[in-house]
């Protein structure tokens, strides 16, 4: 993090895609941190389609659809 | 409706930087806006998944072999875009 938001005004964060796959996944963590700040509202996520498609994709993957259908 | 609960000193000092980092010099108004944002979401992707994590714990995997699957997974995903868009 280059900057420090002003109080009251939520930082601007972009996650990697493994954050978002991790994140929700695993019990605890830094990825599941990452993401309680974001539900907390202490950032403000910004993200694309691409990640999107991503996480998307990787989530559907027959491999993991097998081991824990979504 | 008024409700009082004991909070740990450690917890207490945290709520009140949490207070203070969203703008809000009361703790008590922070702790009604996180109540107030409790009701009003929709559940959090977090608790979508709930039950994927109960899974996960239920196979046994341990953490890194679960890092593992999604890096393995997310490297296919990456390999295959890669090989259509050539």
């Amino acid at each position: 993090m280059s900057e420090e938001a002003q109080p009251g005004t939520p930082l601007l964060v972009v996650y990697d895609c493994m954050v978002f796959l991790q994140g929700l996944v695993r019990k605890s963590g830094p990825a599941v941190a990452c993401l309680e700040l974001f539900e907390r509202g202490e950032i403000e996520l910004l993200i694309s389609n691409e990640v999107l498609l991503e996480i998307q994709d990787v989530l559907t993957r027959s491999k993991l659809q097998r081991k824990f259908p979504v | 409706m008024t409700i009082t609960i004991d909070i740990a000193p450690e917890k207490e000092k945290k709520l009140e930087e949490r207070a203070k980092s969203s703008g809000q010099s009361d703790v008590a108004e922070y702790v009604q806006k996180l109540i107030d944002k409790d009701l009003e979401l929709s559940p959090s992707l977090r608790e979508l998944f709930a039950p994927v994590r109960e899974d996960i714990k239920a196979s046994g995997m341990t953490d890194a072999e679960l890092d593992a699957l999604l890096e393995k997974a997310r490297e296919e995903a990456w390999q295959e875009r890669q090989a259509e868009e050539k």
